[in-house]
């Protein structure tokens, strides 16, 4: 008997390892890949590692009171969040203006929402450069367009300008950003019941109001989310507003992903770096307990 | 079946732990070089590259080499990680501002074991200057860049300056504003006003050209406020009076709307022969359409200029630093190589025996810039951080065009020039 139950006792203990084995390639991934880069970022943010002087030390806060005393990282918080706040809103309303459009019957509406959804494909990077073309002070297609139109009557620098510059990265993120809110509005469209909207039709709601009191309950939290994803996604933005503006001029659109990348990759500070992705994590911490919180919610 | 499963997850863990450890053993046959470089990064230049590259293997049949292309803008960034990582190619191209910090780091090795003095004494200081420490030598000039003034031969002309290039800096400022005023979308002058290090190297000329300094003998910051003001008022005028672009972010920009005959002068090295040429589409033809000329003088007679130099060096983790080495003597020395680079790209040879070849000493064009090569520097500071430094005196021209007052920006700049680079 005792046999018996030692034999059952050791299977029983290879059986309940044998999954958590199975889990250990994972384990390592996300040590190796996700959990040690944080940990060693954090850590390094409190010494003074630099690529140019590899030696280092512990230096405490001192790199938190450096960038905290720069008036270039408030700055860049300004930036970001302002930045990010009004693209969100614009991207928000006419996403779903175009969502709403779109869900109306017409014909080749097939074809326009391809249209619309192949913005969303192209990478980064090959957005940038083509808005860089588009947006040239000398040889650039809006500049012309809107001279032939009549709306100006000069060639403006829509980089060289703080103003122009922030307007030129913000119709950037909106124009890449749009087809997202598309296609989750459009899908959040789907389970607005008919019967509520001929209801309400019945009882005499105007357009305005059957979209107020019928469809926008409905799709609310889809369109949170998507504010909520929509402001993740952007504050991990380098690589458009690297190449668009370089975070200039004058730092107008500076962000605080570029600005780690700048510390880290051409002033080659990184303990500095880190210290303003730490700052930078707090925020997307934020946010991202904000998208948890609305994604559980009943 | 669990067994096996079991045996196939620790097998897996295992080869995922030792893969990245694993290298590359030695074999026989040809040793390989790596080379980094940015040629690559277009058609013409990759080209006469790969030529020399294939004359190189074929007078050295036991050695191959492999070229590690980076674009020029990301050199800087790829050598220093690579040296961290003690994995660098054994050969790399460089400027000056971009080695000294490999230097710093011991990333380099000394060139003086693998070259003659005889063969350094014929290389001018300036350029081989910038590669020095203590008598050790880290990197050898390939391109001479020495920065010079381009003017469009048709504007100069329209504007009634003739076909020099002004001697000083007061004349030089005039006949920048004679141009502005020929034509509207006509400019005076061409400037870089992208945030980056290489704007604030190429603003250095305009602060020597008003009697101003960044730094002292020792490479120590020495912002001359008052300089730095004037140079920073002119480029304000020079913005609000329509004397130049509003924004030419990008050097390309500046190029064609210099070949387009938009812009009257510029600052521009050897290479803008080959860019003009294939800029314009008119081949050789297209030399008519500019002069060159040395840097004006500032008010107290001097002239300085910059130099865009190209470097070679061999990293300290390069396994055959005499083969690597080998490599380089034969880029920079050999006057079959030198004499197909000049024709193809421009480029200037560092060497006076190779610079004596009639294709360089009956060329007036070579010969600006050969002047120009005995004072130019390039390397402004030795410091690390000098790279920063430059961006943050490029974002003090942006904070100047844009309206900001060039006496309290002057201020900033040598504030963070002392906190920067100063240990």
């Amino acid at each position: 008997m005792l046999e018996r139950m030692s034999v059952t006792a050791g299977q029983s203990f290879r059986e309940k390892m044998f999954p958590y084995l199975l889990l250990t390639p994972t384990i390592a991934i996300f040590i190796v890949v996700l959990l040690y880069p944080l940990v060693n970022g954090i850590v390094l943010s409190f010494t003074s590692y630099s690529l140019l002087r590899p030696n280092y030390n512990w230096v405490g806060l001192q790199n938190f009171r450096s960038i905290f005393s720069s008036p270039r990282y408030w700055g860049t918080v300004v930036n970001t969040v302002g930045i990010i706040g009004v693209v969100v809103v614009l991207q928000t309303l006419l996403g779903m203006s175009m969502a709403l459009l779109l869900n109306r019957k017409f014909r080749l509406r097939g074809a326009a929402r391809s249209v619309v959804f192949s913005i969303w494909v192209l990478p980064p990077v090959v957005v940038a450069q083509l808005w860089l073309i588009i947006l040239n002070s000398q040889f650039g297609v809006l500049n012309f367009l809107l001279n032939e139109i009549g709306v100006l009557n000069e060639f403006l620098p829509w980089r060289a300008r703080p103003g122009l510059a922030r307007i030129s990265i913000g119709l950037v993120f909106v124009w890449r950003g749009i087809p997202f809110f598309i296609v989750m509005i459009l899908a959040a469209l789907q389970g607005v019941s008919s019967n509520l909207i001929d209801a309400a039709k019945i009882d005499g709601a105007t357009a305005v109001q059957r979209f107020r009191f019928v469809v926008l309950p409905t799709i609310s939290r889809i369109l949170v989310l998507c504010m909520l994803l929509s402001m993740i996604r952007l504050f991990q933005v380098v690589d458009v507003v690297f190449v668009l503006t370089g975070g200039g001029p004058v730092n107008a659109t500076n962000t605080l992903a570029l600005e780690v990348y700048r510390r880290a990759f051409e002033g080659f500070q990184f303990a500095e770096a880190a210290a303003v992705g730490v700052t930078w994590m707090v925020f997307l911490i934020l946010l991202a307990t904000l998208y948890v919180r609305q994604i559980t919610r009943e | 079946m669990k067994k096996i499963l079991f045996v196939f997850v620790v097998f897996c863990g295992a080869t995922m732990l030792f893969a990245g450890g694993a290298s590359e053993p030695e074999t026989d046959g040809p040793i390989t070089i790596r080379f980094q470089e940015w040629l690559s990064s277009s058609e013409t230049s990759g080209n006469a590259l790969r030529h020399m590259i294939a004359r190189f293997e074929e007078e050295n049949p036991g050695i191959r080499v492999e070229l590690v292309s980076v674009p020029f803008d990301d050199t800087q960034q790829q050598s220093l990680l690579a040296a961290s990582a003690r994995n660098a190619p054994d050969v790399l191209q460089l400027n000056p501002t971009f080695a000294s910090p490999l230097i710093d780091m011991g990333a380099l090795v000394d060139l003086t074991e693998f070259f003659e003095q005889g063969q350094l004494d014929q290389i001018p200081a300036g350029a081989l200057d910038s590669g020095l420490r203590s008598g050790q030598l880290f990197t050898l000039p390939w391109q001479l860049g020495p920065i010079t003034v381009f003017g469009n031969v048709g504007l100069m002309e329209r504007a009634g300056i003739g076909r020099e290039i002004p001697d000083n800096v007061e004349d030089f400022k005039d006949a920048i504003r004679r141009i502005s005023e020929l034509d509207q979308g006509v400019y005076g002058f061409g400037l870089r006003s992208a945030l980056s290090a290489n704007t604030g190297f190429w603003f250095a000329p305009w602060i020597w050209m008003h009697g101003g300094e960044l730094f002292d003998d020792d490479g120590s910051p020495a912002v001359d406020a008052a300089a730095t003001v004037e140079a920073l008022e002119w480029l304000r005028e020079m913005q609000e009076d329509g004397l130049a672009p509003v924004a030419m972010e990008s050097i390309a920009e500046g190029r064609a709307l210099f070949t387009q005959g938009r812009i009257g002068f510029v600052f521009e090295g050897p290479w803008m022969r080959g860019l003009v040429r294939d800029i314009s589409g008119l081949g050789e033809e297209a030399d008519s359409l500019y002069v060159v000329g040395e840097m004006p003088a500032s008010p107290d007679g001097i002239r300085r200029t910059i130099a865009n130099d190209h470097v070679l060096a061999v990293s300290r983790d390069s396994r055959h630093p005499e083969l690597a080495a080998r490599l380089i003597e034969f880029l920079t020395a050999n006057q079959e190589i030198a004499n197909f680079y000049f024709e193809t790209m421009a480029s200037i040879p560092p060497f006076e025996s190779i610079l004596s070849d009639p294709l360089f000493a009956d060329d007036d064009y070579v010969q600006v810039f050969v002047s120009s090569a005995e004072y130019s520097q390039a390397l402004l500071s030795p410091h690390p951080r000098l790279s920063e430094a430059l961006t943050a005196l490029a974002s003090s021209m942006q904070d100047v065009i844009l309206g900001g007052d060039p006496r309290a920006v002057a201020t900033d700049v040598s504030s963070e020039f002392e906190r920067l680079l100063t240990d």
